[in-house]
C-alpha cells in the first residue's frame, strides 16, 4: 500500500526526509495546502472565495459554522473537527451528507493525540471512529493525517495503520482516500 | 517439570522497534516510556494476557533498537500501544516498529 499524507506538502525538507526514510510517499506539488483557522464567517468566507489554486484546509470550528464550511465549494478538507465541539464527534448525518455532497474530505489530525489526557485520548479515537462510519455510510471522503510540526511528529505509515485498524479504521484513510483528493484537484 | 507439548504451548513473536528520539536513550529510559504506554492503552488484564517481554540483552544502544517479545494474539495491540507513544522523559520522540518474526534469529 502506498502511504500519503497530503500534510506533508508544507513542511521543512528535514521532515520530508524523515517521512520518506519511515515509508510515506510525499505527495506531487501541483497545488499547494493552504489552511484557514477563522472564528468569523464573514472572514473566512471572503479568505475561502479568495483562494482558488490551492488544496484548502479550514480547521473546523463550532457545529453551525462547520455547516457553513461544508456548504462551500473551494474547500477540499474540514480539519479536526472533534475538537470545537463539545463532548461530540463534530460530525453528524447532515454534515457527513454536505460533505458528501460537495466532495470535501473530513480529517483528523494525529497530532492532537500527543498532548492530551488518557481521557481525551480515548474520547478522540472514538469520534475517529464514528466519523470514520458516518463517512463511510454517506460516501465522504475521511483521512488521517500526522501534520507534524517536527520529525519527531512523525510516525510510520504501517504502525499507524495498525493503530488506526485496531480501532475500526479504515487504513485507506493514509493511502487511496489521501490519493482522491489530489485526483479532485485535476477536475 | 516437563515442558508443555507444542499444540498448547503459548506462541509468540519477536517485535523489534527502532527509537527516534532527539538524544541518545539508555534502556532504562526507554523501558519506563514502553511499559507506561502499554499500562496506558493495554490495561492490566491485556497485559498479563500479552506475557510482554522487553529484552534488556537485545537491546542495542548504539543504534537504538531493540526486541520485545509478545504472546501472537497481542501482536498488533502492542503495535498499536507503541505507535502512541510520543515522548521518552522530556525529550520528543517516537518509536518505530521495523520487523515482527515468530523466531528471534529471524529479527
Amino acid at each position: 500500500m502506498r502511504y500519503k499524507d497530503l500534510f506533508l506538502l508544507n513542511v521543512e525538507n528535514s521532515i520530508k526526509q524523515k517521512a520518506v526514510e519511515l515509508g510515506w510517499e510525499i505527495p506531487t506539488k501541483k497545488r499547494s495546502l493552504k489552511i484557514l483557522q477563522e472564528q468569523k464567517w464573514e472572514v473566512l468566507k471572503k479568505k475561502i472565495s479568495s483562494s482558488e489554486k490551492e488544496i484548502l484546509v479550514v480547521e473546523a470550528q463550532d457545529y453551525e459554522l462547520n455547516k457553513k464550511i461544508l456548504g462551500q465549494e473551494n474547500v477540499d478538507i474540514l480539519l479536526s473537527p472533534e475538537q470545537k465541539s463539545n463532548r461530540n464527534s463534530g460530525i453528524d448525518h447532515i454534515l457527513a451528507k454536505k460533505a458528501a455532497k460537495k466532495n470535501i474530505a473530513i480529517a483528523h489530525d494525529f497530532s492532537v493525540l500527543e498532548n492530551c489526557s488518557l481521557r481525551e485520548k480515548s474520547h478522540t479515537l472514538h469520534y475517529w471512529k464514528q466519523n470514520n462510519d458516518l463517512c463511510k455510510k454517506y460516501d465522504a471522503n475521511f483521512i488521517i493525517t500526522t501534520n507534524p510540526e517536527n520529525q519527531y511528529a512523525l510516525r510510520d505509515p504501517k504502525n499507524l495503520g495498525i493503530l488506526l485498524d485496531r480501532h475500526n479504521i479504515t487504513e485507506d484513510s493514509l493511502a487511496q482516500n489521501q490519493t482522491n483528493i489530489l485526483q479532485s484537484d485535476f477536475q | 517439570m516437563k515442558r508443555l507439548p507444542p499444540a498448547i504451548r503459548p506462541k509468540y513473536r519477536y517485535i523489534s522497534y527502532n527509537v527516534h528520539c532527539e538524544k541518545d536513550l539508555e534502556f532504562e529510559t526507554v523501558i519506563g516510556e514502553i511499559w507506561d504506554t502499554l499500562e496506558e492503552y493495554l490495561g492490566v488484564r491485556k497485559l498479563s494476557e500479552g506475557e510482554i517481554w522487553i529484552m534488556k540483552n537485545q537491546y542495542n544502544k548504539k543504534h537504538q533498537k531493540g526486541v520485545i517479545k509478545v504472546q501472537r494474539s497481542m501482536e498488533k495491540d502492542v503495535i498499536a500501544a507503541l505507535t502512541l507513544l510520543s515522548g521518552f522523559n522530556d525529550n520528543k520522540g517516537f518509536l518505530q516498529v521495523e520487523n515482527v518474526s515468530g523466531t528471534l534469529k529471524n529479527i
